[in-house]
């Protein structure tokens, strides 16, 4: 075991004056461990509205936001997590990296660091790393109001007296103590001071001086030696420091140095700093009663428990999803009526040549209207894995899962992006940056894409309310709509463990994961999520879907025969440039019961998987009679061939077609987001195997049914 | 008279039972784990609890509760207070 000696002071003579940013406009940073609040920290002091949820990992890019008092402005970065100055995940390297002021980016005048209240002593591994750096920082003790509850008290002038730092309680959720936040901050913009320098033992510090000394000269200091002698990996700016001044020898010859003191290179920092933390934790922090059994404790006996913990697991999935199809039901349905009378009412606006009449009823009203009559589904969906990630839940999932996903080479972290999946595919990959193996967490996003989307939802509603409800039921359609979303679970587990154990080569990492307390969801935060999520979807449907539907309705429309008035619209449907290229790739889908339509409607879809919906409402009209796009795809019939006259969506060509969607990754957002993440060959190499996937489930899918006489 | 005797033991930390308590005495796991593990606050000198023994379990560890595989959990040796013994 490591020796621990050495009494540890902060050295109060030194102290001086940080060399303060010449920049006109001052950068502050909100850095601290995972899960203590930054991002709340951060809405509250800018008036921004950035994601935040109960589980280490919400945040994963800095993001920019400005704060002013009395007029003076600056620029604040909210970081993702970190538990100390050595990056394991790629998120802890962006934070670091803006720490260290990577590719030019403006160092910091200013942190703060966020601390848990009710966890002081290992957050304040982190407050003392940063004060090791000689940067101004402020200390923001947030869940301030929690900690009475918790039988703790902390003497915060004692502790600012310790530090050397101004110490500010906060809470962030309430809001109570961000003004006086605020105006220290700005205090300490408009006259900056370094924190007292810790007095590191007598051989940390004669080991840095001799690193020091050996390379006299280079732009490195005392703070940035022990940095390079204690990290395990480095940010990029070092890793560029090191390669530059060819320090990498020295490196070495310094941790020989710390072994023979009896310390693991790795390991002396932690130690020497926590055994600090503590010391300067006396009399600070008093706990006054014992609070070992809490709820999250007795919860977590049964929600992460062997066979309860996946029982539950297993009914929240299927609950949600029943939840979801029979709560928009009725909802979706008036909207659909909605759509069709506005539809009707365009039609009847004679005054307006033929042409437009059309674009307006059957392009934009049809298809767009088709997309947004499924807003109710979206709001549905992203309230409830709203509720599942503020209770805290998720990293219960990730802990019970964790056995499963061992099988295929991944760990339960892997099961936080896959959940965040389920509303939208690009949070999800952007999540994988919080797992530490490259190759488990390029595993993890390439797996991704295949779990069902809020995008997808649309699709699916329409066919198995227009389909498979009328003939078997509505349970029959929830049960449909949960088999979906399984389907690519169920799949993701066979292409993780090929990619995993074939591919990639990779072994079983071992899970090590933070459990937040469970919290009630503060509901004005998840609506504004759900908002956000909404407005997204409408502006999509507004922008790209209108588009889309656009060039549809136009290559359906045209060219114009001379006697259009005595062709039936199917027929001029069909000698459309959009009827001619349907029927030209018709052939490719045909194994799987597509009519030209669909098949159109398919290669439509490609940029955005929702704009089926949009060209199924352009390119199967209500006809007289008929009152929605379900009722029209329901009476849609083949116009020739061999099945001519015979319904196109019948049930092995609905699943077939449902089946496609499900599997296939039909989303130029997901591909480029995992493009950025890890490379184009990567994104373009599981588009392709995804698609060919999707298209022989579909065949087989279609082959099988019709052979049971469905 | 009885008096009784303070002792300290070693064990590894899978094998500690439902809410024992112990001192984190050497954490020799793989390079890259022990050293998220110690930023975790896990750490040689951390008192460590059972909450949950199955895989992966739970421990708190000071004030932070985290879930750890099991096969991790071979590589961390804990030393044990136990009051035993008369004399």
């Amino acid at each position: 075991m490591n020796a621990i000696s050495d009494p540890l002071l902060l050295d109060c003579e030194g102290a001086g004056q940080s060399p303060a940013n010449k920049n006109s406009v001052k950068n502050i940073i909100l850095i601290g461990n995972p899960n203590c609040g930054k991002t709340t920290l951060f809405n509250r002091l800018t008036g921004m509205r950035q994601r935040v949820g109960n589980f280490p990992g919400v945040t994963v890019e800095k993001k920019i936001g400005s704060i002013s008092l009395h007029g003076t402005h600056a620029q604040i970065i909210d970081l993702p997590g970190c538990y100390n100055l050595s990056p394991h995940t790629e998120d802890e390297q962006v934070a670091l990296d803006a720490l260290f002021g990577h590719n030019n980016a403006q160092p910091p005048d200013l942190a703060v660091a966020v601390v848990d209240a009710l966890n002081l002593s290992r957050h304040l591994l982190l407050v003392l790393q940063l004060i090791d750096l000689e940067i101004p920082v402020i200390l923001a003790v947030n869940r301030w109001d929690l900690l009475a509850k918790s039988g703790k008290s902390i003497d915060l002038s004692l502790l600012s007296e310790r530090l050397g730092i101004p110490v500010i309680p906060v809470s962030a959720v309430t809001g109570w103590g961000v003004h006086e936040l605020k105006s220290q901050i700005f205090n300490s913009l408009s006259s900056p001071k370094a924190p007292h320098p810790i007095l590191w033992p007598d051989f940390i510090k004669s080991i840095s001086n001799e690193l020091s000394e050996r390379h006299r000269g280079t732009r490195l200091g005392f703070a940035i030696w022990r940095r390079l002698l204690f990290s395990r990996q480095y940010t990029r700016s070092l890793e560029k420091l090191i390669t530059a001044e060819n320090v990498q020898p020295t490196i070495q010859m310094g941790r020989q140095l710390i072994e023979q003191h009896g310390y693991h290179p790795m390991a002396a920092e932690t130690l020497i700093l926590r055994k600090l933390a503590f010391r300067i934790l006396e009399n600070v922090e008093v706990q006054c009663t014992d609070t070992k059994y809490d709820a999250t404790h007795k919860l977590d006996r049964i929600l992460t428990h062997r066979v309860y913990g996946v029982l539950i697991f297993a009914l929240i999935m299927p609950i949600m999803f029943f939840m979801l199809f029979t709560l928009s039901a009725p909802v979706v349905e008036l909207l659909e009526i909605a759509t069709e009378h506005l539809s009707i009412l365009s039609s009847t606006m004679e005054f307006l040549p033929p042409w437009t009449i059309s674009l307006i009823a059957d392009g934009i009203i049809g298809g767009v209207g088709g997309v947004l009559t499924f807003l109710p589904q979206i709001i549905i969906l992203f309230f409830l894995i709203g509720l599942l990630e503020d209770s805290g839940y998720m990293a219960r999932a990730a802990c019970v899962m964790d056995r499963w996903m061992s099988r295929c080479g991944l760990n339960g972290k892997s099961m936080v992006p896959m959940l965040s999946s389920f509303a939208c595919a690009i949070p999800g990959v952007m999540a994988t940056r919080t797992i530490e193996q490259p190759k488990t967490r390029l595993t993890t996003m390439l797996v991704t894409p295949l779990i069902s989307c809020s995008a997808r939802l649309p699709v699916y509603t329409l066919l198995v309310g227009a389909i498979i409800v009328p003939r078997y039921g509505h349970a029959a359609g929830a049960i449909t709509l949960f088999s979906l979303h399984l389907l690519g679970i169920l799949l993701a587990f066979p292409a993780a463990w090929l990619l995993n154990r074939k591919l990639f080569k990779s072994g079983h990492t071992p899970l090590i994961l933070e459990m937040p307390d469970y919290s009630w969801p503060r509901l004005r935060d998840l609506f504004q999520r759900v908002y956000n999520s909404a407005l997204s979807f409408v502006r999509r449907a507004g922008t790209l879907i209108v588009l889309v539907s656009m060039v549809i309705w136009a290559l359906a429309y045209f060219p114009v025969s001379e006697n259009e008035t005595e062709l039936d619209k199917t027929t001029q449907m069909e000698n459309s440039y959009l009827g001619r290229l349907g029927h030209l790739i018709q052939p490719v889908f045909a194994p799987a019961g597509f009519d030209w339509k669909i098949s159109v409607g398919v290669l439509a879809s490609f940029p955005a998987r929702e704009v089926i919906v949009a060209t199924m409402g352009v390119l199967y009209p209500a006809h007289e009679g008929d009152e929605t796009i379900s009722a029209a795809l329901r009476n849609a019939t083949w116009a020739g061939g061999a099945k001519a006259g015979q319904p196109v969506f019948t049930i092995p060509t609905a699943v077939a077609l449902l089946v496609f969607i499900a599997l296939c990754m039909q989303c130029a957002a997901t591909l480029v987001t995992i493009a950025r993440e890890s490379a184009w060959r990567w994104a373009l190499g599981v588009y392709t195997v995804y698609t060919a996937i999707a298209w022989l489930a579909a065949v087989i899918t279609y082959q099988s049914l019709s052979a049971f006489g469905l | 008279m009885n008096t009784l005797k303070s002792q300290e033991s070693f064990s590894r930390l899978d094998e500690l039972a439902y809410d024992e308590k112990a001192i984190v005495y050497c954490v020799d796991a793989p390079e890259s784990c022990a050293c998220r593990l110690r930023a975790m606050g896990l750490c040689e000198g951390a008192s460590i609890c059972i909450l949950h023994t199955h895989d992966p379990a739970i421990v708190k560890c000071d004030e932070t509760r985290m879930a750890i595989c099991r096969s991790l959990m071979k590589h961390i040796t804990v030393c044990k207070h136990t009051v035993a013994g008369k004399s």
